[in-house]
């Protein structure tokens, strides 16, 4: 039974750094530069809005439900029929999450480390991967983040230091110009949707040993989270200049850029590898709230009986939704953030805000 | 209990089986041809001509441990072939090729003059596209030649001549141009490419010519590369004097010495080189050796008229002093670095004149600087700049210090004039230069 799995707070703090991160600065610096040009690192700063707010509001339905995932307390708050529905719309959203993620790994990988092996083969043994943590559950991939998260950050702060010498701080300039603030605020919904994906907090709260001071550990984790992709962006935009917008993954063509001493070149195998980390991290959790979403809403006893199915399923939908990079990026510049937008902040706002207007009905008449 | 080992089993298998589908990507590395350097022409029909330097395993790491890369034969081949684009002419030297052509070990490209004439558009995008392709890549234009010839030159030192040509770029100014630092050029506002360009001279230079072909401008014989790659007899040498300037990505023209390295200051890219100049009053030059360059941008804007303000800046060591003034005497020095200064100003103003008048190009990025600095400003010139770009007024300001006098303070080889100079002349050499090293720290 899944629910017997507990996972530590640190764990915690683990598996919700790489849903943010893991993706983020890959495609989502470049997507947000078209926008923003050299404002880029700007733009990172406006978007962490959107986590503070679905923080807050996750962490209060937890409050207030404390022990329940987001699609048992939807039920007990709308009522059977409007949780269900509810329920349906987060397991889309989740659908959506496990499809973008493997997508965003499988042009990446096919384009840059295996250019000639079939696309289906790359997303089966990456989902393969993943669906074998889901089945192990929470607490396996609690430890695959504890274990590979930290790895990941020190890489990337490795990669930014080997980049000094390469960066030229006067890309940045002019920080403010004709319609600074336009192309920031632009620019910002691109990644804002990112910070929505605290979502699936509503899902993994419910496994923490405690509950203690969990609002102010994902409040310290979303601002390191900030910070980290702000210094992404600046090193993307100190390094490739103007290219950043024109590049596919500016990131790792500029880690690729890197050459210290002309010995120490051509990293870019380790950085591969090492993104991948994250990637299987936060395809992990998707997975699993995704086979737990399916589990709660239909009444089923035990998640591992969704594995499967689910893992196919995204699989299938990977290749059916994104049958190329182009669409892949237009959905992830378009239509992403205004969906997620609505889905991730949105909607659970509006279950609290009836949470607290039923409640506050409930208590009124006994109070008389 | 066997059944829970039958599962095992299978599990296992099929764990095992996952790992062989990395095999539709397998590179063997005796199925890779190593191009390291490829050089792009533009034949007379219009095609495109890529000439890859391919590698010979076995003779570079021959080359290496003993003899010279002229004794067993070449360390490379030179392949190629034409197409009307760079991939196609790399698939038509593909298919002269028994192993596949293996492009992330290439370090150089090389520009025919013909091509980069054309337009590097077409270049620009398959190296900017084409996954393997990395953007370290150095790229060099070839000096009034096309870049076949120039790459197929062995040269006794390096065991790739493409190598040779990358480090030669980079031993006189600190750093390559690559392919990254050329987009951002190309893809910023306000700003035209500049390339190194590399050609060939006989590596033994007769005593009838003069090694600087531009004539001397402002008087001075500086010619920072003439420092003559050793070799046996007289084979041609690469010679990287000249830097190609573009302008919408065409070639327009070339720099003399001067103009190329100041314009390598004024761009910030200069770490280090060697001025040679005239001393006013005596007519005897000097020779500096300067290190630490550095140059800072000022832009004024009013109305449709720019003016830019450059300040050079570095700290510089006497190498020679022909005047046969006492270099321990302050006053001198002061002189000596009024005459570097002078030097600087006047070089940076010729070249600003080239680039302005003559070219109609800006490589230095003046409109860079505007958009930097006046972004509002700049949305009213950018569509016409380069009309404005002839008339921005240009004021250089220099202030190279001269730090230490080298090894001897007065001329070495004057008889010592006891009593006259008292202890300055007497003072030992070595000390000297100890304590001006000292003190410039």
């Amino acid at each position: 039974m899944s629910s017997i799995q507990r996972i530590s707070r640190w764990q915690f703090v683990m598996l919700l750094l790489p849903i943010v991160i893991a993706t983020e600065i890959l495609p989502v610096t470049d997507l947000s530069a078209k926008f923003a040009h050299q404002r880029t690192w700007l733009a990172m700063i406006p978007a962490t809005l959107t986590g503070i707010w679905s923080i807050w509001v996750m962490t209060e339905l937890a409050r207030r439900h404390p022990g329940q995932s987001i699609i048992q307390y939807a039920m007990d708050i709308l009522g059977k029929w409007g949780g269900r529905a509810f329920g349906v719309i987060i397991i889309l959203q989740t659908f959506i999450y496990t499809t973008k993620v493997a997508a965003e790994m499988m042009t990446f990988i096919s384009m840059f480390a295996l250019p000639r092996t079939p696309k289906p083969m790359i997303l089966g043994l990456f989902l393969f991967a993943c669906g074998v943590a889901v089945w192990a559950g929470i607490e396996v991939i609690a430890r695959c983040a504890e274990t590979f998260i930290p790895i990941t950050i020190t890489f990337f702060l490795f990669v930014f230091i080997c980049l000094l010498p390469n960066m030229r701080p006067a890309y940045v300039r002019p920080v403010l110009g004709p319609d600074w603030f336009e192309t920031v605020i632009q620019a910002a919904i691109v990644p804002s949707a990112w910070y929505g994906e605290f979502l699936l907090m509503g899902f993994l709260l419910p496994f923490l040993e405690t509950s203690k001071n969990v609002r102010r550990m994902s409040y310290y984790l979303l601002t390191f989270i900030g910070v980290f992709v702000v210094m992404i962006a600046l090193q993307s935009t100190m390094v490739a200049g103007p290219l950043i917008e024109k590049l596919t993954y500016s990131y790792y063509i500029t880690a690729r850029y890197i050459s210290l001493g002309d010995f120490f070149e051509r990293i870019d195998p380790l950085i591969i590898s090492i993104w991948m980390y994250g990637l299987v991290v936060k395809e992990a959790v998707c997975l699993f709230v995704f086979a737990t979403c399916v589990t709660q809403l239909t009444g089923l006893s035990d998640h591992r009986l969704i594995v499967m199915p689910v893992t196919i399923l995204t699989m299938i939908g990977c290749l059916w939704m994104f049958p190329n990079l182009a669409e892949l990026r237009s959905f992830l510049t378009y239509t992403f953030p205004i969906e997620g937008m609505v889905v991730q902040n949105i909607l659970p706002t509006f279950l609290l805000a009836v949470d607290m207007l039923r409640r506050g009905l409930d208590r009124s008449p006994a109070h008389a | 209990m066997r059944n829970l080992r039958k599962w095992l089993l299978i599990f296992t298998t099929i764990c095992l089986i996952l790992p062989l589908s990395g095999c539709w990507d397998r590179k063997e590395v005796n199925e890779l041809a190593l191009v390291m350097a490829e050089a792009i022409d533009l034949t007379p029909d219009n095609r495109v001509l890529v000439s890859a330097q391919v590698a010979i395993p076995s003779r570079v790491g021959g080359a290496q441990t003993g003899l010279s890369g002229g004794s067993g034969g070449k360390s490379f081949f030179m392949i190629s072939a034409t197409g009307r684009s760079v991939s196609e002419a790399d698939t038509n030297v593909q298919k002269k090729l028994p192993r596949q052509l293996y492009l992330p070990h290439l370090r150089i490209i090389l520009i025919g003059d013909q091509m980069a004439k054309t337009g590097m558009m077409d270049i620009l995008d398959h190296f900017g596209r084409n996954p393997p392709n990395r953007l370290r890549t150095a790229i060099l234009v070839a000096k009034d030649s096309d870049a076949q010839s120039l790459l197929n030159t062995t040269y006794p030192l390096e065991s790739l001549s493409g190598e040779a040509i990358r480090k030669l770029e980079r031993q006189l100014t600190g750093s390559n141009t690559t392919l990254m630092d050329f987009m951002i050029q190309s893809a910023s506002e306000g700003s035209d490419q500049m390339a190194s360009a590399i050609d060939i001279r006989p590596a033994q230079e007769s005593p009838g010519t003069d090694s600087s072909d531009t004539g001397g401008t402002n008087g001075s014989t500086g010619d920072s590369s003439s420092q003559g790659e050793e070799s046996e007899d007289t084979e041609p040498a690469f010679s990287f004097d000249h830097c190609a300037v573009f302008r919408n990505l065409k070639l327009v023209g070339y720099l003399n010495p001067d103009d190329t390295m100041l314009l390598e200051w004024m761009l910030g890219r200069l770490k280090y080189t060697v001025l040679t100049m005239q001393v006013p009053k005596t007519g005897k030059t000097i020779s500096v050796d300067l290190t630490q360059a550095h140059r800072r941008v000022r832009t004024q804007v009013r109305g449709n008229q720019v003016s830019v303000q450059y300040q050079l800046s570095g700290a510089a060591m006497l190498l020679e002093n022909q005047t046969g003034l006492d270099a321990d005497d302050p006053e001198v020095l002061k002189t000596f670095q009024t005459a570097v200064n002078a030097y600087a100003v006047r070089a940076a103003q010729h070249c600003l004149n080239t680039l302005s008048k003559q070219l109609d190009a800006d490589p230095t990025g003046v409109g860079l600087m505007i958009y930097r600095q006046h972004p509002y400003d700049w949305e009213r010139l950018k569509d016409n700049w380069h009309h404005i770009f002839q008339t921005v007024h240009f004021t250089v300001h220099a202030n190279v210090r001269i730090v230490e006098g080298g090894k001897s303070g007065p001329p070495i080889y004057e008889k010592t004039h006891r009593g006259i100079r008292g202890e300055g002349a007497s003072g030992n050499s070595k000390d000297e230069e100890m304590s001006s090293i000292g003190g410039s720290r």
